[in-house]
């Protein structure tokens, strides 16, 4: 095959000396990065951008791309071991992983999810080296109203997500969907229940949201129920995933890949929306969904995988056509930039060394991170031995120093507090916080497309939806998954009825 | 009341304050549905959602207060993260960091003083350190004296 | 003239001199600390880029570190109230000239005057607003895209980075000055606005052309105009709409401001030690490769061309 000998010749450029050390360096860093919370890869890159200028062109890149996929890696630890979700992408691993963590199981909540980011990241990279240039036409042609489609598909795994009862479940949901229309309205520019503060234009932060909800709501809960309670982590058990954990993952690890390099390569999918996705369909496929908010292992590999994935989809659209789909990678534009290489269709051709290089450096960089993380894993768990009297106040500061490093406010710290009480709350009323969060994501994200769909539909209006194939396709999927349910129900309640009379 | 039907008239309560503000910021545009249509939309399933809870009560009962709730240890762990807020930036991280640790540590955890004192110092130096050196995070350095290049 | 007045002259003038001495020792120890740069914005933009492009190269000429400070938010707003109300001493400065400063106080209400409630220091560089139009687009020229626009109004859809930009302002002012009438598509920053093009989504995209070279070079899109006055050097071809006969003339600039009061011996010595930066070798070579069109202006100019901006914009955007 054609593909690999080209392949080979960037394994023989990543795998210089030099290059080993960066792409060590770089996972390393991006590790700590995305342990830490509130530290994003954005702010971290910024800073390195002027370093890597007096490197070498190949190893400058090998070493900021590894700061990116290092960071989704060490995006989890937090999620797991502490309920505080460090980034946007990690906040659904915070809903089953914590959860194992309570029953000792955060061990394999830790392995699984750094294998799960492996192959994610691995599965990620071969499909960029091979179909990278029909993806990124298929990508573009995805415009609002195929967003809008998928976003749908997406809300419905919000109703099964409710817990005990569905109506409060729902209202819950819609309080998401409130919060999430905070700020200026980005059709109109309409000020939205802003109440007339600055900090409020541009909505609520998902990350103080979620931290709050999360992380401190539970700290809260913790103190508040302390004499009950007592220790609330139980002693990790065993550190590596059995052999049941193993094939319970297998389908959701699989899935993960292949949703997150999709949701990866779209302008404007986040790897965010890909772990959120990849969340709601593990719920759907599952043979026992209840499991799912009790520590089930495949809802922590699945979005683990999916937001892995969904980095290295990103890479699709930035170097075949010079579109970089997030903040991270449009700093890597500047950084291929600033070293001379334009981005395009012709980078493949003009600049084979850095393509093939920077491709087989992130094969070398998910191994090198899969060996980095399994001796960390022991070393995270050993975290939990430390009394959780004094566990608690540092969760606190790392809660609300990460929550000010975010945008350097002390608004987004108040917010965050404010939100602790919130989840507090919620979870003093058995009200699950998943589907607020959920709702909140994808709820401006499926009215600003709507808007925008039906803008470019012009008169056409609502068949702009069903006359395009892959919308089409797409809702003709959410109006199946909305009426199998009901469908099922009738067909049992019939058979029930035919049961009895035959009785 | 239970706790459903409570949260079912908040909820009434509240979609109809979401419609009110909804209508001014315009249901309809001439080519799109306009920024109020999202939040009357939302505002319209909360309130049936609402009515419904409010009338019919879900049959699994809330959690209910323990008995021997911590709720001194609460209030101290808010309060002290309230007084948290609006000191940061005129303290500085170091010096309020350190105040909050020792309030969690030694009142609400009910920790020994010198316990506290020395993780409350540690981490708050250790965290500033970290972020502010290494990673670059402007934290502020409030009352603490620095070095010019800090 | 009376004892009294005599004496009220003399303290007056004292404390004239006094100040005036003080704000020059300021400006001789100027600057003992380092200097705060204010990017409105998060890292991965336009602004953000400039301002660490300065401050790498910036301690040799200016004597103390420029520390890049990110304060996202409101489209810009949040970083310049934070300048706006901090000690007007030259520590504080804002990286400002884009959308915050000229375009958005059209669209909403402010509790300051971007333009007037800051001192110019200097600017480094312009940012050139094009229209771009997708590569097999029926219009060859912006002159048959408005004669087409014009017979069809309500027809076409244009895209911008977002509602209140420099990009949507520039495209109402247009139609305030030639009559047609677009359809706006907001989307959120440059490159989704790109792809929207490239998918063939909308009509016409406004974008810059650091963020549209990719696509130009790789043939999928095309530039139609620009919004600046002078064509530009990389992009000869590509006519200026007032030599189209139309009078607009947006850019997104970026520049260093300081808060109101500053003293002006202080913006001055920041804005030679700056003016250094701006002639540094490596700083130009470092811009180059980022596609940063530089442009200086002296603080006056700068100030001149604020207002340009600004009042072009206020005539055509109703609030």
């Amino acid at each position: 095959m054609d593909t690999l000998a080209p392949l080979f010749h960037g394994f023989a450029v990543a795998l210089t000396p030099d290059n080993l050390i960066y792409v060590l360096l770089g996972s390393l860093v991006g590790t700590v990065i995305g342990v830490l919370p509130g530290l994003g890869p954005t702010a971290s890159i910024a800073l390195l951008l002027p370093v890597t200028i007096g490197m070498d062109m190949v190893s400058s890149l090998i070493f900021l791309a590894g700061i990116y996929y290092g960071a989704m890696y060490g995006g989890s630890t937090t999620s797991i071991l502490m309920n505080i979700p460090g980034e946007a992408a990690s906040v659904v691993t915070c809903i089953d992983g914590y959860q194992m963590a309570r029953q000792g199981r955060a061990g394999p909540a830790l392995g699984m999810s750094a294998f799960g980011s492996f192959a994610g990241g691995t599965i990620g990279v071969a499909a960029v080296m091979l179909i990278s240039p029909i993806l990124a036409e298929t990508a573009l042609k995805f415009g609002p109203p195929e967003m809008f489609a998928l976003l749908l598909f997406a809300f419905t795994c919000i109703g099964s997500l409710t817990g005990k009862s569905q109506a409060r479940g729902l209202l819950v949901a819609c309080i998401g969907l409130l919060l999430g229309s905070v700020g200026t309205d980005e059709i109109h520019g309409v000020d939205r229940f802003t109440f007339g503060t600055l900090y409020l234009q541009d909505g609520i932060g998902l990350v103080p949201l979620a931290m709050g909800l999360f992380g401190m709501g539970e700290i809260l809960y913790n103190i508040e129920r302390r004499e009950e309670t007592g220790s609330v982590l139980k002693t990790p058990k065993n550190l590596l995933p059995t052999r049941q954990d193993w094939k319970d993952s297998g389908w959701p690890i699989t899935r993960g890949s292949l949703l997150g390099f999709g949701i990866g390569i779209l302008p404007g999918g986040m790897p965010a929306v890909a772990s959120l996705l990849s969340y709601a369909v593990e719920r759907r496929m599952a043979k026992h969904p209840d499991r799912f908010g009790k520590g089930a292992i495949e809802a922590v590999a699945g979005p683990e995988t999916a937001n892995n994935a969904a980095t290295a989809g990103g890479f699709v659209p930035l170097l075949t056509l010079g579109i970089p789909t997030n903040s991270v990678l449009a700093l890597m534009l500047a950084a291929l930039m600033l070293h001379g290489v334009t981005p395009g269709p012709l980078l493949l051709f003009k600049w084979p060394d850095v393509f093939w290089g920077v491709i087989a450096s992130m094969y070398i960089g998910n191994v090198m991170l899969l060996i980095l993380n399994l001796p960390l894993i022991g070393l995270f768990v050993q975290l939990l031995k430390v009394p959780y009297r004094i566990l608690s106040p540092l969760i606190i500061m790392f809660v609300l120093l990460g929550a000010y490093a975010l945008n350097n406010s002390h608004i987004d710290v108040l917010a965050t507090v404010l939100f602790g009480v919130v989840g507090y709350l919620m979870k003093r009323f058995g009200l699950e916080p998943a589907p607020l969060i959920l709702a909140y994501v994808l709820g401006p994200m499926l009215e600003n497309n709507l808007s925008k769909a039906l803008i470019l539909a012009r008169s056409s209006g609502m068949s702009i939806f069903i006359t395009r194939p892959i919308s089409g396709i797409l809702l003709a999927l959410t109006f199946v998954v909305l009426v199998y349910p009901i469908l099922q129900w009738l067909i049992g309640r019939r058979a029930e009825r035919s049961r009895s009379s035959a009785a | 009341m239970t706790v459903d039907r409570a949260l079912g008239a908040g909820a009434l309560l509240l979609a109809a304050l979401v419609c009110l503000s909804a209508w001014k910021y315009g249901i309809a545009r001439p080519n799109a549905p306009g920024a109020g249509f999202w939040p009357f939309l939302i505002a319209v399933v909360m309130a049936g959602l609402g009515a419904a809870l409010a009338i019919r009560p879900g049959r699994s009962p809330l959690q209910s207060t323990g008995v021997n709730s911590n709720w001194k240890g609460f209030w101290i762990a808010l309060a002290s993260m309230g007084f948290f807020v609006p000191v940061l930036v005129p303290l500085g991280y170091p010096a309020s960091m350190w105040l909050l640790l020792m309030v969690q540590l030694r009142w609400v955890e009910g920790r020994s003083w010198t316990t506290a004192l020395l993780v409350a110092s540690a981490a708050a130096i250790m965290s500033f350190v970290v972020f502010r050196l290494l990673l670059h995070v402007p934290l502020p350095s409030g009352i603490l004296p620095l070095p010019r290049n800090w | 003239m009376k004892p009294s007045a005599v004496k009220v002259l003399g303290f007056f003038g004292c404390l004239a001199i006094a100040l005036f001495s003080m704000a020059n020792a300021q400006a001789q120890d100027f600057p003992a600390k380092p200097i705060e740069v204010i990017v409105g914005f998060a890292p991965g933009g336009g602004t953000d880029s400039i301002a660490r492009a300065v401050a790498d190269v910036a301690q040799k000429y200016v004597g103390q570190p420029l520390v890049v400070v990110n304060k996202p938010g409101a489209g810009g707003i949040i970083g310049a109230q934070y300048v706006n109300s901090a000690a007007p001493d030259g520590y504080t400065v804002l990286v400002a000239g884009g959308s915050e400063s000229v375009s958005t106080p059209h669209f909403k209400e402010l509790p300051f005057s971007p333009v007037d409630d800051f001192e110019p220091v200097i600017r480094f560089m312009i940012e050139r607003i094009n229209f771009y139009v997708k590569s097999d687009s029926p219009w060859k020229s912006m002159q048959q895209f408005l004669a087409d626009a014009g017979k069809n109004p309500g027809k076409y859809t244009y895209a911008t980075s977002g509602v209140g930009g420099l990009h949507h302002a520039t495209v109402q002012v247009l139609e305030k000055r030639t009559g047609v009438s677009l359809n706006h598509v907001p989307y959120k920053g440059g490159a989704e606005t790109l792809a929207a093009l490239a998918g063939g989504h909308v009509d016409v995209a406004m974008a810059s052309p650091n963020e549209a070279f990719a696509l130009v070079e790789g043939g999928r899109v095309r530039p139609l105009a620009t919004a600046s006055i002078q064509r530009s050097p990389t992009e000869p071809d590509t006519p200026t709409l007032r030599e189209l006969g139309i009078d607009v003339y947006i850019e997104n600039q970026k520049g260093f401001v300081c808060p109101k009061g500053t003293p002006k011996p202080i913006v001055q010595k920041l804005h030679d030690s700056l003016k250094k930066v701006f002639d540094d070798l490596q700083f130009r070579a470092n811009s180059e490769k980022l596609k940063l069109e530089l442009a200086y202006l002296n603080p006056e100019d700068f100030r001149k061309a604020l207002k340009t901006m600004f009042n072009q914009i206020g005539d055509s955007v109703k609030k």
